[in-house]
């Protein structure tokens, strides 16, 4: 347990992302440098086109770094190919989107036991288990039936989260999980990801707004694709 | 009219824009509509406007028939013409016909044969046909020894005589007999189809009320009726006439023993005869055809309908009428069928002549399938059907558009999409179950040909080659010249090298020219009330069974030694003997034509053979009597030849011919076997065209699933890189596509085997020895639809499976 907690779960080094488009070197992100251990919760923020999604990619395994090296849970996961990294993202990264992206032809149900679906070993009976335990945590358990258009922006993402933690995996990476909520729903999801905090969860979120950044452990400032400022919320602040 | 010209202008436009969609549909369009036209246009002119006819339904077929015994749809004879034009007739005119061959002499060029169709003076008025050039025939060139004129057809004049203009006084030489040209028929004229000449029939006048004529019924009669009058009232003038003649034969009618009767029938009806059914079913696939194509047409207008469903909330939000917005869409739909119509008129004009050689020469031979005003209309009303199909359902899908949401769109709801979706994919199982039918179809009409194939006809055909000849009458005027001739050509055609064995009749199996007639059995008393016996009668020469290799059963076969002078003899078939002796021995027995007629011996009796059909073979059987005791003028001959190719010695055969009497052509030189097969033209034109079609149908089937498929992508592609995103395989999106697919075509099977059972009426009536319930079809079939699906499915399923999930989110 001492052994887990001093290693890193998330451990990026001299990482960088180059898209290249008619002829033109975008350097995305350069030069990074990131570690997040088991139950932190780390907030990135940055202006817009800073690298922090794409970064958020990369530690998603969405996405591939053009250098650097990527160690998921103590294992280098930098360049795995397309199953391998699918079977890891499957088991140890769950998702937040800023638009839920939950599929309108399933019920909430269906949804959250999607990820589940795609793990061979695991029972019907398994799933459910998870599934409806995913639901209470975030209360929605009420809702299985429901398809996504029968409910609320803020139930909609409820469900989202539900769906990352159905999984049980080791860190949920949440890219602007407010950005398409009023501010009622986005402080509703905001106390959310906080009580999953307390409970143990680790949490990486992308944001732009402070208020929300205000609620991480850590905070991770980039700019032109490099961090500029790591640490407490108000000592970022200070630096940028 | 300004508002009409912009939403043309805004249709052409619109469609314009997608150049690819609107090829697509014009092209998927005009093979639809272009194989409907064709089908209609070659049904139009085999049956419903027989060519050249100006009015056929003006037009009726004269006929007799037998309520006792097989013969219920008959030629008449000269003296039942002459009842049906009697004082009364509900016709305004009538003619009859008897088809003849003349043996045409150019100068110092071979002989060739001409058909000819030999006419009472009417004939033309009849089908209000006038003459091109000259005149047509004047009552006293129709009398005995006075019928020396003939009237060219356009194609005889055209290919025959190089189109002279000065053809009409011309002398020709037919049958060694000089007949005056004086007169040439338009091209828009040619009935019976394939007459090139015609001339006068000159029956005496008395001939036409002869009741000794009666029963020998060999003219093809034809009526116009009256204005006002119908066919129903020429059947009860024929039944009244038919009464009265049985009446006066008195208490032994043989009329009334025989059921005899006259009645009429649409020309129409009588040519189409057993086509319109075969016809029908082809203009029904091809109907289905086009519906599969609307269908598709209507999905990708769907599809489209959804990608401009924005641009169309903005109309809505602006003030646009619903109104307008279905004219938009309806205008649009036009637009492409009648540009549909237009290039399948094209392809239908090149298709109709790759039709009619497919076609059985029953249909094909000299038919003429113009494109006229009722094919243009007929085009008009298909492409009219075609915009409505393809236009209704994008025309609703798009003036019920959620505007207000359209305009707000954040890419929460999809749910219009997904009911459009839902929409073509029911539009997918329709064109599935369609094209199931029709391959369905098609397979047990493959099936039903394998079996007809597999047929006994009772013969060897393999290694004989046949040929027709006739000997015109003022040359062989008596038997004995006739003798002479086919007795000189059989000792030239057996020194020909490599031919084993000889046969003549006046029909060969499978060269259908025979007829029929009725006998007595000495000492069998006929009952009052009995026509007495009836059967197939064929004149043959001594070499026939041996030829032809029919097995003998009992008793012996002609030799050289039954002459005209020598007891008479023949030879029936076991049909005949169970026929009229069962249970006994018939070989012994003695028939004649009638009492005053010398008695016939049965000296043989020989296995029945198949005469023309392979799939329906006649009840009545055969009384064969020998060629030197019953000669004719019309013959028929198969030679065995030892050479692998029969038709090797189709030019022997008539150098033989020629080295007996050099005016006389030999014609329709074919081997057996391609007469068996000829016979088999009809079944075999049905079976090529459903297979076609069905292929077609195939084809536009997975044209419309892989559309389908494709857009079912496009439109899941944020689902499908979330799926990834949570870890799906590429293998997992794969299996989650073809699955899609193949659900529509397991609906689609399923439709389509509801559709099987609710046609096996239809399908059965075109059976042969084939249930329409056969497993074996049905599963090939249905394995034929699975495959094509999985192709249909995979490329698109490829390309899912290909999604990068980070590109697709980044999209949000």
């Amino acid at each position: 347990m001492a052994e887990s907690a001093r290693q890193p779960l998330i451990q990026i080094e001299d990482l960088t992302k180059v898209f290249y488009t008619d002829e033109i070197e975008t350097h995305a992100l350069s030069g990074i440098h990131l570690a997040i251990t088991k139950g932190e919760y780390v907030a990135m923020s940055g202006p817009s086109g800073c690298g922090k999604s794409t970064l958020l990619s990369i530690i998603g395994l969405l996405d591939t770094p053009t250098s650097g090296r990527y160690q998921l849970n103590g294992h280098p996961v930098e360049s795995l190919d397309f199953a391998e990294r699918s079977r890891i993202r499957n088991q140890e990264i769950g998702f937040i989107f800023q638009s839920f992206n939950l599929i309108g032809d399933l019920t909430v149900y269906e949804n959250v036991e999607l990820p589940l679906t795609y793990r061979l070993k695991m029972s019907a009976a398994d799933r459910k288990l998870r599934v409806m335990e995913a639901l209470e945590r975030v209360g929605m358990a009420h809702r299985v039936r429901h398809y996504p258009s029968q409910l609320s922006g803020g139930q909609q993402q409820r469900v989202a989260v539900a769906r990352a933690l159905g999984g049980q995996p080791s860190i949920l990476l949440a890219d602007e999980p407010t950005g398409n909520l009023d501010s009622r729903n986005g402080d509703a999801v905001m106390e959310l990801l906080q009580k999953l905090h307390q409970e143990g969860a680790t949490i990486c979120m992308v944001t732009h707004d402070p208020r929300f950044a205000a609620h991480a452990q850590r905070e991770v400032h980039l700019f032109d694709g490099k961090v500029v400022a790591e640490g407490r919320m108000q000592e970022v602040m200070q630096k940028v | 009219m300004s508002g009409i010209t912009q939403t043309v202008r805004y249709a052409l436009r619109q469609l314009g824009r997608s150049p690819g969609f609107t090829v697509t549909a014009i092209l998927t369009l005009a093979l639809g509509i272009g194989a409907n036209v064709a089908v209609f246009s070659v049904m139009n002119a085999v049956m419903l406007n027989p060519s050249g006819i100006p009015h056929p339904d003006r037009i009726v077929a004269l006929r007799a028939n037998y309520s006792v015994g097989v013969l219920n749809n008959i030629s008449m004879s000269a003296t039942d013409f002459g009842d049906a034009i009697s004082e009364g007739t509900p016709l305004a005119a009538g003619a009859v016909m008897n088809s003849a061959n003349y043996n045409y002499l150019a100068g110092d060029s071979s002989p060739v044969r001409l058909i000819g169709a030999q006419v009472s003076w009417h004939w033309f008025d009849v089908f209000q046909a006038t003459p091109m050039m000259g005149r047509t025939f004047r009552p006293e060139e129709d009398l005995p020894n006075a019928n020396h004129e003939l009237v060219l057809s356009y194609r005889s004049w055209k290919n025959r005589f190089g189109a002279d203009p000065n053809i009409v006084g011309r002398k020709l030489n037919l049958n060694e007999q000089s007949y005056e040209v004086i007169g040439v028929m338009g091209p828009e004229f040619g009935w019976p189809n394939q007459a090139e000449l015609w001339v006068p029939l000159g029956l005496p006048s008395g001939a036409y009320t002869d009741p000794k004529n009666r029963y020998n019924e060999y003219l093809f009669a034809v009526g116009r009726l009256r204005d006002g009058a119908t066919v129903q009232a020429v059947n009860v003038f024929l039944k009244r006439k038919a009464q009265v003649s049985v009446l006066a034969e008195g208490t032994a009618s043989y009329g009334k023993a025989s059921g005899w009767g006259m009645f009429s029938m649409p020309l129409n009806d009588f040519v189409s005869g057993n086509l319109s059914k075969p016809l029908s079913i082809l203009l029904g696939a091809v109907l289905l055809i086009l519906l599969i194509v609307c269908a598709n047409i209507a999905g990708l207008q769907l599809a489209r309908a959804t990608a401009r469903q924005r641009e169309v909330a903005i109309q809505i939000a602006l003030g646009a009428s619903r109104a307008r917005l279905i004219r938009h869409a309806l205008v649009e739909s036009l637009i492409l069928a009648a540009a549909g119509v237009g290039l399948g008129l094209l392809l239908a004009k090149v298709a109709i002549p790759a039709l009619m050689l497919l076609a059985p020469v029953n249909v094909g031979a000299n038919i003429q399938v113009p494109m006229g005003m009722d094919v243009l209309l007929f085009a008009v009303a298909v492409g009219v059907l075609c915009a409505v199909l393809c236009g209704t359902a994008p025309a609703w899908h798009m003036t019920h558009v959620r505007w207000f949401q359209s305009l707000q769109e954040s890419g929460r709801s999809e749910t219009s999409s997904r009911s459009r979706q839902r929409l073509r994919s029911a539009l997918v199982i329709a064109e599935i179950a369609t094209a199931m039918l029709l391959l369905v179809g098609a397979g047990l009409l493959v099936r039903s040909l394998e079996q007809v194939e597999r047929v006994e006809t009772g013969l060897d055909s393999r290694g004989v080659m046949t040929a027709l000849l006739s000997l015109p009458p003022d040359k062989y005027k008596s038997n004995e010249s006739k003798e002479a001739f086919f007795s000189a050509l059989e000792t030239q055609l057996r020194a020909q090298p490599g031919v084993e064995d000889v046969a003549m009749s006046d029909s060969l199996p499978f060269v259908a020219l025979g007829g029929s007639s009725s006998f007595i059995i000495l000492g069998r008393p006929v009952a009052a009330n009995d026509p007495g016996p009836h059967g197939n009668i064929r004149s043959i020469s001594p070499g026939y069974f041996s030829t032809l290799r029919i097995p003998v059963l009992r008793g012996r076969v002609f030799t050289d030694g039954d002459r005209a002078t020598t007891e008479q003899v023949a030879v029936i078939d076991d049909v005949l003997a169970r026929q009229y002796w069962p249970n006994q021995d018939p070989v012994g027995q003695h028939i004649a034509f009638g009492l005053k007629t010398p008695p016939i011996t049965i000296v043989g009796l020989v296995k029945h053979a198949r005469d023309n059909s392979l799939e329906a073979d006649g009840t009545e059987g055969y009384y064969l009597l020998p060629l030197a005791q019953q000669p004719v003028r019309d013959f028929s001959f198969a030679v065995r030849t030892s050479a692998a190719n029969p038709e090797s010695i189709a030019d022997a055969m008539k150098a033989a011919a020629r080295g007996v009497d050099p005016n006389q052509p030999m014609y329709d030189l074919k081997s057996m076997d391609e007469r068996i097969d000829a016979s088999l033209s009809g079944r075999k034109f049905l079976v090529v065209l459903l297979s076609l079609f069905a292929g077609l149908a195939l084809l536009l089937a997975a044209l419309g699933l892989y559309g389908v498929i494709t857009y079912g992508v496009k439109l899941r592609m944020r689902e499908l890189g979330i799926r990834l995103a949570l870890g799906a395989q590429r293998s997992d999106v794969l299996r989650l596509v073809l699955g899609q697919g193949l659900r529509l075509a397991a609906a689609g099977l399923a439709l389509g085997l509801a559709s099987v059972i609710a046609a096996n009426r239809i399908l059965a009536s075109l059976l042969f020895q084939v249930s329409w319930f056969n497993p074996l079809t049905l599963l090939a079939t249905s394995l034929m639809l699975a495959v094509t699906v999985v192709f249909a499915s995979y490329l698109p399923a490829q390309r899912a499976s290909k999604v990068d999930p980070m590109e697709t989110l980044r999209q949000e």
